[in-house]
């Protein structure tokens, strides 16, 4: 009997002790040793929480760069093949460019038929200035044949196979054009050097040589069409010992960077040989 | 039958040269590719028939170039006769003939080159054509003599490789 009343007593204590624990908890009496003791177990939690989160990322964000390094290269595949793109697209651009101009050039004189070629190689000696081309006699192409660009004279197809062919350019030593000036309206002899630089000789004295002085083919020869244009002249020399005048000129093509050509199928030049006078014995 | 290795071989040498390094000069001149794998094949121990490299690699560079026919055989018969003689003179040091057959045969391919060349109409003048073409083109080809002598040498151990002795 005092065993009953005394639990009884230890129930009704516990339940006072309850409920004043909840009346200073309700009024805001007890905060500051609810924050004092929550404290610690809300950082313990973050800490917990900060150490799962990076095994959760160790363990998974590995699979993730994987997918972005994947992603990253398939992208800087794309990227260098568009640059390649853009780049073939430029050299077509331009090809397209030089095209153009020929055809322009092709278009203003119908009297002429042409074959655009392409620039593919160059005389392996380096005492001749020779390029090859990429159409040959299965094209029309025969020896002999003028070649030009939309500026001017380039030379003369000097060995042709079925399906190349090999120019003469009018910078090689061996050239030798016919010409006249536009101004002064003489005659003269164009030649080329081991150099590349192009010489007007065999101008009459009392010819007027002017700096910037238009040269045009002459048509002598039969080797040439008439009034083709060739270059200027550069720098005009005049000695009172030699015969005859020369200068240097300027060619109207850049031979350094000619790509594309047209050779002038229409024209045969005149074999003049048998015409010659041979010294006799 | 080893020897029709030339063709495949050359053709593209003559490409490369045609294409490439006839545009890359210094003042005129440019390196000879062809005259370069010829003298340092010339130069290979267990080559024997280095002549039929000669003749295939001059006959394909006359197919492209303007020099008359005779000239570049005779450059190339000329550079490929200096490699053999110097081969047997200096055999301990290949690196060596390969430097003195470079710079020997540039010089006397040019100048049978000019020589020809101004018999067939080419109005060159020599001396100026040794300081503007031959000097620079020499000198180009000393520079490349090296990297193509290793090539070669690599290749004829590849087609003649040494016999393993017992």
């Amino acid at each position: 009997m005092k065993k009953a009343s005394s639990n009884s007593w230890q129930i009704y204590m516990v339940m006072l002790v309850v409920a004043g624990l909840l009346a200073l908890a309700l009024s805001g009496y007890l905060n500051t040793i609810l924050r004092s003791a929550l404290s610690p177990l809300i950082s313990l939690q973050t800490w917990f929480s900060g150490r799962y989160m990076a095994i959760y990322e160790f363990v998974t964000v590995p699979r993730d760069v994987a997918s972005l390094r994947e992603r990253n290269a398939q992208l800087e595949s794309e990227n260098s093949s568009l640059r390649t793109q853009i780049v073939q697209l430029q050299q077509q651009l331009r090809e397209a460019d030089v095209l153009y101009a020929l055809l322009d050039f092709a278009r203003d004189r119908p009297e002429n038929r042409y074959v655009a070629s392409a620039v593919i190689g160059r005389d392996p000696s380096p005492f001749l200035h020779y390029i090859i081309i990429d159409h040959g006699s299965d094209d029309g192409l025969r020896h002999g044949m003028p070649v030009v660009t939309e500026r001017g004279l380039v030379g003369r197809v000097d060995a042709v196979t079925a399906g190349a062919a090999r120019v003469q350019l009018i910078t090689d030593p061996a050239s030798a054009v016919n010409v006249r000036l536009e101004a002064a309206g003489v005659e003269a002899l164009l030649s080329g050097s081991i150099t590349g630089d192009v010489t007007l000789e065999m101008v009459p004295p009392d010819a007027a040589l002017q700096t910037g002085d238009l040269i045009l083919t002459s048509g002598l020869g039969g080797n040439y069409p008439p009034d083709v244009v060739v270059g200027q002249v550069l720098t005009p020399r005049k000695t009172s010992t030699e015969l005859f005048q020369s200068a240097s000129v300027q060619p109207a093509v850049d031979f350094t960077s000619l790509r594309a050509v047209l050779v002038i199928i229409n024209f045969r030049p005149v074999n003049i040989t048998p015409l010659l006078t041979t010294p006799v014995p | 039958m080893l020897d029709l290795l030339a063709l495949p071989i050359f053709s593209l040498l003559v490409i490369l040269q045609s294409t490439i390094i006839s545009r890359l000069q210094v003042v005129n001149g440019s390196a000879d590719l062809v005259l370069l794998v010829i003298v340092a094949w010339s130069l290979q121990e267990r080559v024997k028939r280095a002549w039929v490299w000669t003749i295939i690699g001059a006959g394909m560079v006359s197919f492209v170039s303007a020099v008359p026919l005779l000239a570049t055989f005779t450059g190339y018969l000329l550079a490929m006769g200096l490699a053999r003689l110097l081969h047997r003179r200096i055999w301990q040091a290949p690196i060596l003939a390969m430097f003195i057959t470079t710079t020997v045969s540039s010089v006397l391919q040019h100048l049978v080159a000019l020589v020809f060349l101004n018999l067939s109409g080419s109005p060159i003048s020599i001396p100026q054509a040794f300081v503007l073409v031959t000097v620079p083109s020499a000198f180009l080809n000393l520079i490349l003599a090296l990297p193509v002598y290793a090539l070669v040498t690599d290749f004829a151990n590849l087609v003649y490789p040494v016999e393993d002795e017992k």
